[in-house]
């Protein structure tokens, strides 16, 4: 019943998603984890990202799942997003949760 | 309201600094004795070295750091300045603007060969030799036995990614040398409530199959192998397997796979390289975006905006003519037009008021990054609180005090909060707090840096003051007056100068540029519990709403951003208060002052007197005049230099008659009734 309650909430992240946003983008996620009991996070298409913006969503993941949030990404990593995850070398480590958080646990092309 | 970005307004404000410097270098090459400009230079240099650490241009701080302690030494008298001196920071300047605008880009050794420059300049010793030593690239012949396999493990330090290290580039770099399996280690990474966004937890471990010697994987790292912690073991690929059977458990698949592999990760390998090579020269990519979204604003000097401000300025003044012409014609068309002009330009003066007011926050919104770093310099645990962030100011004030609060911000930091063990000891928390607020008050904002640190030694600055010759030994000033030492010219306490402050530069000019502003400083400190520097700003710098009143035969504007309340003063409660000069006001007493007295109109008052009731924040205060004509768009003009010491007034402005009134001093009148009341008070 208590489920059938939580609301899921969507944030709209900024086209910059790099060191010189980081701290801002870290305030806007760290708010809704606090507040929300569902946060779905929506990456822009033609986003800047960089090695911070993985690491802050990985350490996302660490707060929410140690609080009993439901995290997710609206959508599978886009192709800016994958591409930091692959030259990182995020993608040769990732266990079958880490593939459903960022690809959706669809088959990487 | 969108915030600017601040990078791109630092991009803007470090331009217009390295022009400045570069003048006042130029300047000095005619003129190498002359102490202004030196001093000038230095300041350019100091104020780019701090903006540019608040930015995160870390490569850029350093290296300007270097220039502006030569400048330092210069004007000290410690070292003459010399032509080459000015040759060798002209040189390095270009370099500046390089470490601006491309501050990821590799520079190669060009720092160090300027950096060498300069110290040679300064000390006259063989620097250079040194630097072109370590300049020529260091090729060590060493032999390629083949294809090799290394498993690389590396982790870079916290700081990486703020000064400027790309690992994303430097995995890149290492595919380029071969065929290259890179895993990420996260497992350091720590919850969000403790991230610190720009340290780097990540950690690689690379297994490289590669016929590239051993040094190449040592150049993909020179420039952050100092600090970084790198492991690296080698394999023969053919002979790996039964050399090391331990890491053969890792190395043989890729070993094994090598023959077969290369089809499959060939085509992969080109996609990250190619992806890598507009990421790796990341400044020119955001670059262009920047450009496309700055394409939506049109960005114009501040002096256009002034000349627009005063030609509304002029309208209002015009429209107040036609208002009063209107009122006594009895042409029904002619007033018809002339509410339509006031209509009009009431709307015209607000947008352009619009135009110039900014939220304070856009400033405050500066100062997380300084905070953090300056923490991280000093090891002491800072927190920053901000409060008041949509308080909006005028876009002049906002630019003005930048440098000032960055200033106050750094003293409270440096001078004013303890270290942990400090405030433990003390019995304090060991986090210190740091409070940036702005508040409205009246017709002023008002901007407060707040620390719960150790306070203002009274003593040191005391001692300071009378060594300096500020003060005679043993004179007695004000605990006010003593504080307000630390704004003097080249006063600083500090026992050593730091990266942060105590080279004494800065809070004059902080006090120079809020006076400027036509604004003023309050300084408050309790030993042991912290200190609290208040800047007092007016909210406009142009137009105001006013409310005109007659006082004898002048008219006077009150901002009416500061009245509260108007009240008639009877006849009988002016008698009744005579001597007392106290209005009872929903059961407070109101200190009151009779205009007419204070500026010895020498005539009788009317008979039905009003009080108008303004305030600054909490303080209150009366002011009697004989008669409240109305509200006013006043727009203000600056006092001749003959009236600047009147306090009472802050400023003029022309009536639509094209009479004079004078604007009164809103703070200034209310600490006058305050003083009248506490002296009421005192003779009981």
């Amino acid at each position: 019943m208590v489920e059938n309650n939580i609301v899921n909430y969507s944030i709209n992240l900024p086209s910059k998603l790099n060191i010189k946003t980081i701290f801002d983008i870290q305030n806007i996620i760290s708010e809704k984890l606090s507040s929300e009991r569902a946060l779905t996070i929506h990456v822009p298409d033609d986003c800047d990202v960089d090695l911070s913006f993985i690491q802050l969503i990985e350490s996302a993941r660490i707060r929410a799942k140690s609080s009993g949030v439901t995290l997710n990404l609206a959508q599978q990593a886009n192709a800016q997003v994958r591409s930091v995850l692959e030259r990182g070398g995020f993608v040769a480590g990732f266990s079958e949760e880490d593939e459903k958080f960022w690809f959706h646990g669809k088959a990487q092309q | 309201m969108s915030m600017p970005d601040p990078v791109a307004v630092f991009r803007i404000e470090a331009a217009e600094l390295l022009e400045q410097i570069e003048t006042g270098l130029l300047d000095l090459t005619h003129r190498l004795n002359d102490k202004d400009q030196i001093d000038a230079v230095f300041r350019g240099l100091h104020t780019l070295k701090g903006s540019g650490a608040m930015f995160g241009f870390d490569a850029l701080a350093a290296f300007t750091h270097h220039c502006e302690t030569a400048f330092d030494r210069v004007r000290k008298g410690e070292k003459p300045a010399t032509s080459e001196l000015v040759a060798a920071v002209l040189a390095a300047q270009d370099h500046m603007r390089a470490l601006i605008e491309n501050p990821t880009d590799d520079h190669g050794d060009i720092g160090e060969r300027l950096l060498a420059q300069l110290r040679h300049a300064v000390e006259g010793g063989d620097a250079p030799a040194a630097v072109v030593a370590s300049a020529a690239p260091v090729e060590v012949a060493e032999e390629k036995s083949g294809t090799n396999t290394f498993r690389i493990r590396f982790s870079l330090p916290l700081n990486s990614m703020v000064n400027g290290t790309n690992p994303l580039g430097l995995l890149d770099e290492l595919r380029d040398l071969g065929e290259c399996k890179v895993v990420a280690d996260t497992s350091a990474i720590p919850s969000l409530d403790v991230l610190v966004p720009t340290e780097l937890y990540v950690s690689w471990d690379v297994t490289l199959t590669t016929d590239q010697p051993r040094s190449a994987i040592d150049d993909v790292f020179i420039f952050v192998l100092d600090d970084m912690k790198l492991d690296v073991e080698t394999f023969a690929a053919e002979t790996a397997a039964p050399a090391a059977p331990v890491v053969a458990e890792v190395v043989a698949p890729v070993a094994v796979a090598a023959p077969v592999a290369p089809p499959a990760p060939a085509p992969k390998a080109p996609e990250p390289v190619a992806a890598a090579a507009p990421a790796q020269r990341s400044a020119p990519a955001p670059e262009t975006a920047q450009q496309a979204k700055a394409a939506e604003n049109v960005r114009v000097p501040a002096e256009r905006l002034d000349e627009l401000m005063d030609r509304v300025g002029e309208l209002v003044i015009a429209q107040s003519r036609l208002r009063q012409l209107a009122s006594t014609s009895m042409d029904i068309q002619l007033r018809s037009v002339s509410e339509e002009i006031e209509r009009l330009s009431g709307e015209l003066r607000d947008t352009m008021m619009v135009l110039r007011m900014v939220p304070v926050g856009s400033l405050f919104g500066r100062f997380r990054r300084l905070v953090h770093d300056l923490a991280r310099e000093t090891g002491k645990i800072i927190e920053l609180e901000t409060e008041g962030e949509t308080t909006e100011v005028d876009k002049t004030v906002i630019e003005r005090l930048a440098d000032p609060l960055v200033h106050l911000v750094r003293n409270s930091i440096d001078h004013g909060l303890e270290t942990p063990e400090e405030r433990r000891a003390a019995g304090k928390e060991e986090a210190g707090k740091v409070i940036l607020s702005a508040r409205q008050a009246g017709g002023e904002v008002i901007i407060t840096i707040k620390d719960d640190g150790r306070g203002i030694n009274r003593e040191r600055v005391r001692a300071k003051a009378e060594s300096s010759g500020l003060m005679q030994p043993g004179q007695q000033i004000s605990d006010q007056d003593l504080l307000q030492m630390i704004f003097q010219p080249g006063f600083s306490t500090a026992a050593q100068v730091t990266n942060l402050s105590g080279r004494g530069v800065g809070m004059d000019v902080v006090k120079k540029t809020v006076e400027a502003l036509r604004g003023a400083i309050d300084i408050v400190s309790k030993p042991g519990q912290g200190s609290e520097v208040a800047l007092r700003i007016p909210l406009t710098l142009a137009i105001i709403d006013g409310l005109l009143v007659r006082v004898g035969e002048g008219r006077y504007v009150i901002p009416l951003s500061a009245v509260e309340e108007c009240l008639e003063l009877s006849l009988e409660e002016d008698l009744r208060s005579r001597g007392r000069s106290f209005i009872s006001l929903r059961d407070s007493l109101v200190p009151f002052l009779r205009l007419r007295d204070l500026f010895r109109t020498g005539t009788k008052p009317d008979t039905h007197q009003k009080v108008v009731v303004i305030s600054t924040g909490t303080e209150r205060v009366g002011m009697v005049v004989d008669q409240i004509i109305g509200d006013h768009q006043t727009v203000i003009k600056s006092m001749s230099k003959l009236h600047h010491d009147v306090a009472t007034f802050s400023g003029a402005t022309i009536l639509g008659d094209g009479s004079v009134a004078l604007i009164l001093d809103v703070a200034h009148l209310v600490a006058a009734g305050q003083q009248q009341e506490a002296h009421l008070r005192a003779a009981g």
